[in-house]
């Protein structure tokens, strides 16, 4: 239906380290909103379930995708800060063009899940230099207009948890709303 | 009401949370079902549930700790500490805002809206407790990389936000899990010793704090445990970190109470030291001076000193709070009796009380009673908990080239 661009986003704690800036789109460095997009992406129960969010403090339309979850070292066990707490990343999507609902395909899903699980395994094994905020790559994207009720289903893959707000209504007749699927650019359709 | 601005400073994970959560069971929970217990704090409802709920986890063996708070988490906490007299009669004496909020604020670079009430927060604290990690503290002393890089890093950082706050607001330090002392069994005055002589910063703090605050006011280090021994088990883990876990032994707190209840008398001897000094003359200066310094700070307080030099003192109609009137001369009570000295001839205190209701006026005096037992019993049980300018004398002589 239309294309845009998607910049990951990450925040997290380190062993050593407080909560920094670990990839940050380009727009938001130039913007020096740094701590805003700290702010927008962290939050929420870090169960994986994804938020939305509209982005009022960069002009132009952009829309933020955002979940919390326990993080992981290269060994897959959950790494702890100093005080022996669980740590948690934030990471997510903040895509430009685009004010619908949106949810990410499996193959966006999965560029992104492989940059922000790389930076932070970069920053991890060596906190001190790692260069925060690093500048995110963005990846292309496609959007797709679909219904939720038809959205491919996908319950291996936490993005597709269904986060409130694409929960189906109870009404019996509830409004439709219009949800993208975003896709990486050139990548086949599902 | 008064209300007082507090601010706690600590680095990520100094346990600055856990103690807000601990207190307020001790204070917020505990004193309050116990009938003798003469001041207890109460907090608004959504608040309290939150403190509580925060507090269940915590306690609760089979759940993990908690993460981080996260730099979101910006959240005022209003407690009114409420006087209880022999008679059950309550009297709200004053209002304390802490903040909760994540460690970072004090170490970011990165500002956001949240970011500036902190800030501001901070520069009108009327109170600033530092809360020193003890795992940390313990690795500075045990001479490791560790307790080397909380050194020239968390605590230089914690100590500029300190500076940030006006130099009259009183400073109390607390030294965090303190559990893990008590299992060495290592005493405060060598840590309070160890830590004055490794951190300049520390030192130069507390000597401008103590050198701009006044003569009779106490600068407390303060050893707390939220958890106690019995629930926490330390273990050295392989990156030189000690890794908490929880046990399920018995919960014990340990002066949590003491850095909120150190406060309020602080608050205001330092004023009415001042008031107290001198003769007439030089309670009608002082008074001036302090009544023109506080009128932000202290706005009733001050009306009701510029009433007392004025020699209106009747009614006390223009006082927003007679509570206040009364703290104010249990204060004045409690301090003339500690420093030794006589009553003026033209003692104007009983003045200040006169005509109010005489249960309220024992419930504030049992509160201020019960906070000096409590601080008197503290500082038997610590001795070196004070931190005064002779130790910073002391400091200097053993630093000394021979």
């Amino acid at each position: 239906m239309t294309g845009g661009t998607g910049w990951p986003v990450l925040v997290a704690r380190g062993v050593h380290t407080g909560i920094s800036p670990l990839l940050m789109p380009h727009p938001v460095i130039e913007a020096e909103q740094i701590g805003r997009a700290m702010e927008a992406v962290q939050g929420g129960t870090p169960d994986g379930t994804t938020r939305v969010a509209r982005i009022s403090w960069l002009p132009g339309d952009w829309t933020l995708l955002s979940r919390t979850s326990p993080a992981l070292d290269r060994h897959g066990r959950q790494v702890r800060d100093r005080g022996s707490r669980p740590v948690l990343v934030s990471e997510g999507l903040l895509v430009s063009g685009v004010t619908n609902p949106c949810t990410l395909a499996p193959d966006a899903q999965a560029a992104l899940a492989d940059t922000t699980r790389r930076a932070y395994l970069q920053f991890l094994s060596d906190e001190r230099r790692y260069p925060a905020p690093a500048p995110s790559e963005p990846l292309p994207l496609h959007a797709t207009r679909f219904d939720h009720e038809t959205a491919p289903a996908e319950p291996d893959t936490p993005w597709f948890l269904p986060s409130r707000w694409f929960r189906p209504s109870a009404q019996p007749y509830p409004e439709p709303t219009t949800i993208l699927l975003l896709t990486l650019q050139g990548t086949p359709k599902p | 009401m008064r209300d007082f601005n507090v601010v706690t400073l600590g680095e990520p994970d100094s346990g600055k949370t856990v103690f807000m959560a601990a207190m307020h069971e001790m204070l917020g929970t505990r004193a309050v079902d116990d009938a003798h217990h003469r001041v207890f704090v109460r907090a608004p409802m959504g608040t309290r549930s939150s403190l509580v709920r925060t507090y269940a986890r915590i306690v609760n063996p089979d759940i993990d700790w908690d993460p981080g708070t996260d730099r979101k988490v910006y959240q005022e906490v209003p407690f009114t500490v409420v006087a209880r007299g022999l008679d059950q009669t309550l009297a709200d004496l004053f209002r304390v805002r802490y903040v909760d909020y994540s460690g970072e604020r004090i170490t970011t670079e990165w500002m956001d809206e949240k970011q500036e009430r902190f800030e501001r927060h901070l520069r009108e604290a009327h109170g600033v407790l530092v809360a020193l990690d003890g795992a940390k503290v313990l690795s500075l002393l045990e001479r490791q990389e560790l307790g080397r890089r909380y050194l020239h890093e968390d605590l230089k950082m914690v100590l500029g936000a300190v500076r940030e706050t006006t130099a009259r607001a009183p400073v109390h330090f607390m030294i965090t899990k303190w559990d893990l002392f008590e299992r060495r069994r290592i005493g405060l005055g060598f840590v309070k010793g160890e830590l004055l002589k490794a951190s300049d910063d520390l030192a130069g703090v507390v000597g401008s704090r103590l050198r701009s605050a006044s003569p009779t006011a106490t600068m407390r280090l303060v050893p707390v445990s939220s958890l106690g021994r019995d629930f926490v088990r330390p273990e050295q883990s392989e990156d030189g970190y000690l890794r908490m876990f929880k046990t399920g032994g018995r919960v014990r707190q340990l002066n949590v109470d003491v850095p909120l209840l150190s406060l309020l008398p602080d608050f205001y001897a330092t004023y009415m030291d001042e008031l107290g000094a001198g003769g007439r003359s030089g309670f009608k200066r002082v008074l001036r001076r302090w009544h023109k310094r506080a009128g932000e700070v202290f706005p009733t307080v001050g009306r009701a000193a510029g009433d007392v030099t004025a020699e209106r003192v009747t009614e006390g109609k223009e006082l927003e709070s007679y509570v206040e009137r009364i703290l104010l001369k249990s204060l004045v009570d409690g301090l003339m009796s500690r420093f030794g000295r006589r009553p003026d001839p033209q003692d104007v205190r009983n003045e200040v009380v006169r005509g109010l209701p005489n249960n309220v006026q024992l419930a504030v005096q049992a509160a201020v009673q019960h906070m000096a037992l409590r601080l008197e019993a503290f500082e038997q049980a610590y001795p070196e908990s004070e931190l005064t300018l002779e130790d910073l004398d002391d400091l200097a002589r053993t630093m000394e080239p021979e």
